[in-house]
């Protein structure tokens, strides 16, 4: 089989790659890759990848804490143990270039003691207190004593105590816990460069601990509850809410700014209630990564200031309204030239292309992309690392949806232009979130003239709803399926984790409403997934792509492929 | 046997002179003439000699000097240091001790001469914290030879330049291993690093780095001097040269001797040593400082004291440190001092030394304080063998061995403890239950 692809690489088959390597042609060309054995199974990888990252390619599991794909080597937890032939004594693998013809075992005897003994060591100071630990279920020391450990515990004397339960700001530090695998230490150090954390003391005094006693200073704190194996680090806003075994992940992307960080929403599908979101890794976006505005502003989905039902404010009084009612008013209130209708790049693609084709049906002339512009035009993360300045998901969609459908549309400084004029209606689509997620809309807001009446189809209380004619409950991303382009030109999917609460409708359904006056389809419609298939994935990737085959990881579209400040 | 002549000593020729920490006084015995020697001569060739002589290093792993300064990769285009390792902490070990404090231009001379074959321009000396006098003498010493024009910019017209400074340790014992020398030096905390990269290719700095032992720098001069190939007739075969042995413990003259590779310890005991103190019976010897396992009184008597020979007997020559033991007092004790020592010296970083240092401190306590059980020795060898080889550095190793050493050479002193332990215990179990008989009570459980 290796000698098959050693062939290939002899012989290339256009001088193009070969060039390079070309010039002295006696000795071989330099082997693009080194093959090894692990158990027994041949794996070609790059020159310089590790015994540990060579493994992985083959799906040979090693267990490891310390370890992070996206952080330095620490090679402290010495569990990733491997025996390597001729080399007398079991070496760790994160820190073991793969040279040719290495032969790796992962599973012997050996190592399986090795292993075991490593775990036991890990073990003897652990407070062991996994009945009222948050990491229950998900902790890296349970899960190997399950698979490598399930030893008779030998440690009889008094555990080393170290400062428990210390606030350091949206994370709960318990130093007791820690295993001091350092992950956190480097997270602070590598990737925020705030380097909040430390290992005081030393031998088993060791103890991971905030300098001078403070909180976290960056945005990115929630990390460390994920990266932490065990269960020092958790995060506040989780912490004995519930059990890790009840909640169902979906893997999703975050709406919450144009970055498009793709993550895991954990859902308690009894309760259908949110309980937490975490980055899912995806090297090419966001690594491990999520930023804490992505974590924990799902929140605004079940604020107060949620919108449960449509309203109209007629004659001074505020009413409780179906949708019927609405879709019975809108193709009148629509009526060409008499409106401007604002669509929110909040909206998914899909919503962006239904709602589009109804209003260019409709022959709705002004059609305001409701994003920051100067926002939309930063395409890198201002801080660097994965925030953006434009707070919409999905700016750079909205543009291609609007290329397909051929309808113009005015920036949101010509739209303000626009509204000034004092049109009969104003409409505004799929907004998300609160006033601060919005803030960049107060000046349409106030160049709306008192003449002209409001329609604001939003999840959301806002100030400016006091003077609107309808409000309609939207729903949020959490809840819906469509995909968005993210600022790095990448078309990614939205899974819905929850279905559609109280009176909300989703723009497939308010394009829906439009276009048959009625409401009969709407609650949890498929029209996301429909579209994706009919004229999504059509334009950007392949005919053949049903949204339920699409990657979760994305794909690239469009000219650009910059890979935000991480890459 | 033939003992080392006096006048035949390298490092410890005339080391009584007084004031041979004065420049004038070391100058005056011939000093700084090797220096002035090997400026006339080509780098490689100082590494040359160097690998001639045979030179392994004195620190404790005893790698070969020469090999190691051919290691350094002089066209990376960064600069090159050379750290020497003052840092002696090792239990029984206080050989470089003498040498800072009696003379440390010989010191200065050999990391001159060091500097100059591995192209280095800049130099530290990390000694130890505890090491007030010896530091103030080294920088006094230090001084001088910039004052003499010996450290600097163009030394003696060599085109070469070298600055050295000392930089003083804050007491932790793992600063001594290489790589966490150079994490100390670099201001950080003194976690040993992990290999590869190897310190000569990204060490101080991320630069290429030599780290070497007061005696090995302090042999160079000699070896420049005399050349490689005459230091190699001292020695045995594969240990050549001389070496400083801290004799202590319960002998009549404990001290610092200098001697050829390959002597019978015996002699090191009984010539050097006057004898064991008060006519005391030998029970055991640690041949190497305190993590290297013992010798029973039957192996000392057989031992030669050269890196190849101590081995058969699984022991390791180290940093010279010969620890003698006598019959009364109890090896526990020694063990469980030896096991506290390493437990409140492990850096921490790796979990099996972090915990593992703990765990069998705690363990030979409380064997030590009749609180053993009869599992206790299986638990002992099972942790400390998991120890062995199972992180960065070798300081798990160094807590690991003397504790699977005491156990395999005196079993029966441990097993003494278990037993009265268990007598003890049977003892209060019984009163506590009166009017039952202690034999039913003999399943105490843990």
């Amino acid at each position: 089989m290796s000698d098959e692809k050693n062939v290939k690489a002899v012989a290339p088959p256009s001088g193009a790659v070969d060039q390079k390597v070309a010039a002295p042609p006696p000795p071989a060309p330099p082997k693009k890759t080194v093959t090894l054995e692990i158990n027994g199974m041949k794996v070609e990888v790059e020159p310089g990848t590790t015994v540990f990252n060579a493994a992985v390619k083959a799906g040979i599991f090693i267990p490891h804490y310390c370890y992070h794909p996206d952080l330095s080597i620490a090679g402290v937890c010495r569990m990733c143990m491997v025996e390597i032939e001729k080399v007398p004594r079991p070496q760790i693998s994160c820190n073991t270039v793969a040279t040719e013809g290495m032969v790796v075992k992962t599973d012997t005897d050996k190592i399986k003691e090795t292993v075991k003994s490593v775990l036991e060591l890990h073990l003897i100071n652990h407070p062991l207190d996994c009945p009222i630990c948050d990491k229950a279920g998900e902790c890296g020391l349970q899960n190997f004593y399950r698979d490598y450990g399930l030893y008779t515990p030998r440690m009889d004397f008094e555990k080393v105590h170290k400062p428990k339960v210390q606030d350091i700001g949206t994370i709960v530090l318990d130093s007791e816990r820690c295993i001091l695998c350092t992950r956190c230490v480097r997270f602070t150090a590598e990737v925020t460069k705030t380097s909040e954390l430390g290992i005081f003391q030393r031998g088993d005094r060791s103890t991971l601990k905030i300098y001078d006693d403070g909180h976290l200073r960056n945005d990115y704190t929630g990390n460390l509850a994920d990266i932490c194996p065990v269960g020092a680090l958790t995060a506040k806003d989780f912490r004995f809410q519930q059990r890790v075994w009840f909640l169902e992940k979906t893997a999703s992307v975050c709406g919450l700014c144009a970055h498009g960080c793709n993550i895991d929403v954990s859902v308690n599908p009894k309760k259908n209630e949110l309980y937490r979101v975490e980055p899912r890794r995806n090297p090419e976006v966001n690594k491990s990564w999520i930023c804490d505005d992505g974590r924990w502003g799902y929140q605004y989905i079940t604020a107060d200031t949620r919108i449960h039902l449509p309203k109209k404010h007629w004659e001074g009084v505020w009413r409780d309204h179906t949708w019927m009612d609405f879709f019975k008013e809108m193709p009148a209130l629509l009526e060409m030239g008499k409106a401007v209708v604002g669509l929110s790049t909040q909206m998914t693609n899909e919503e962006l292309f239904d709602l589009g084709t109804t209003l260019k049906n409709l022959e709705v002339t002004s059609v305001v992309r409701l994003a920051e512009d100067e926002a939309v035009e930063d395409k890198k993360p201002f801080d660097g690392i994965l925030k953006h300045r434009d707070l919409t998901p999905n700016a750079a969609g909205f543009e291609q949806v609007m290329k397909w459908l051929g309808l113009k549309w005015l920036t949101l400084a010509q739209g303000i232009a626009e509204v000034a004029r004092g049109p009969e209606w104003v409409f505004a689509f799929g907004l998300e979130g609160g006033e601060e997620r919005l803030a960049h809309l107060q000046p349409f807001w106030g160049a709306i003239p008192a003449t002209s009446r409001l329609a604001v189809h939003a999840t959301n209380a806002l100030p400016v709803l006091s003077r609107a004619t309808w409000v309609l409950p939207n729903v949020s991303f959490y809840e819906k399926n469509g995909s968005f382009v993210s600022a790095l030109n990448r078309l990614q999917r939205v899974k819905a984790a929850i279905p559609w609460q109280y009176m909300a409708r989703d723009a497939h359904a308010v394009a829906l409403g439009l276009r048959r006056g009625d409401d009969r389809e709407a609650p949890n419609s498929r029209a996301g997934e429909i579209s994706f298939q009919k004229v999504v994935a059509p334009n950007t990737v392949s005919e053949e792509v049903t949204f339920k085959k699409f990657t979760k990881f994305g794909q690239n579209v469009g000219a650009t492929e910059t890979l935000g400040g991480m890459a | 046997m033939k003992l080392l002549a006096p006048e035949r000593r390298i490092l410890t020729k005339g080391i009584d002179t007084p004031n041979l920490n004065t420049i004038e006084v070391y100058e005056k015995q011939g000093g700084y003439s090797a220096m002035k020697k090997a400026f006339g001569m080509a780098p490689d060739a100082i590494i040359g000699e160097v690998k001639a002589s045979g030179l392994r290093g004195r620190g404790g792993a005893g790698f070969p000097t020469g090999m190691k300064w051919g290691f350094v990769p002089f066209n990376l285009g960064k600069p090159i240091y050379l750290l020497c390792n003052a840092d002696e902490s090792e239990p029984g070990c206080f050989k470089d001790r003498l040498l800072l404090e009696k003379n440390p231009h010989l010191l200065i001379e050999g990391i001159i001469i060091a500097s100059f074959a591995v192209r280095s321009h800049k130099s530290y000396i990390y000694v130890r914290g505890e090491y007030t006098l010896a530091a103030k003498i080294v920088q006094k010493a230090i001084d001088e030879a910039y004052a003499k024009g010996y450290l600097g910019k163009n030394i003696l017209g060599s085109k070469h330049d070298l600055d050295l400074v000392l930089h003083r340790g804050a007491g932790a014992y793992i600063c001594g291993e290489e790589t966490g020398l150079i994490s100390s030096l670099e201001g950080k905390k003194g976690y040993p690093r992990l290999k590869p990269p190897f310190p000569a290719v990204s060490g101080f700095l991320n630069c290429p780095t030599v780290v070497n032992n007061v005696e090995t720098l302090c042999t160079v001069p000699w070896i420049i001097q005399n050349g490689g190939a005459t230091y190699a007739t001292y020695g045995t075969e594969k240990s050549k040269g001389t070496r400083l042995f801290c004799l202590s413990g319960w002998v009549n003259k404990p001290g610092v001797y200098e001697e050829e590779l390959g002597l019978p310890l015996k002699v090191m005991i009984d010539h050097y040593g006057g004898g064991m103190k008060d006519g005391s019976k030998l029970k055991a010897v640690i041949p190497g400082g305190s993590s290297t396992p013992p010798l029973t009184p039957e192996e000392v008597d057989k031992c030669l004291l050269d890196y190849d020979h101590i081995a058969t007997f699984g022991s390791f020559l180290g940093a010279g440190g010969i620890i003698v033991i006598p019959e009364h007092i109890p090896l526990i004790k020694i063990l469980e001092r030896i096991s506290e020592f390493y437990w409140d010296e492990s850096c921490g970083q790796c979990t099996p030394c972090r915990e593992g240092t703990g765990w069998l401190f705690k363990t030979i306590r409380s064997i030590e304080h009749h609180h053993g059980h009869k599992e206790d020795i299986d638990d002992l060898k099972r942790t400390a063998t998991s120890m062995m080889g199972a992180t960065i550095c070798a300081l798990s190793d160094a807590a690991a061995m003397p504790v699977l050493g005491f156990l395999k050479k005196f079993p029966q002193d441990f097993q003494a403890l278990l037993d009265e332990a268990e007598r003890k215990r049977k003892v209060s179990a019984g009163r506590k239950l009166d009017g039952q008989e202690t034999t039913e009570m003999t399943e105490v459980t843990r």
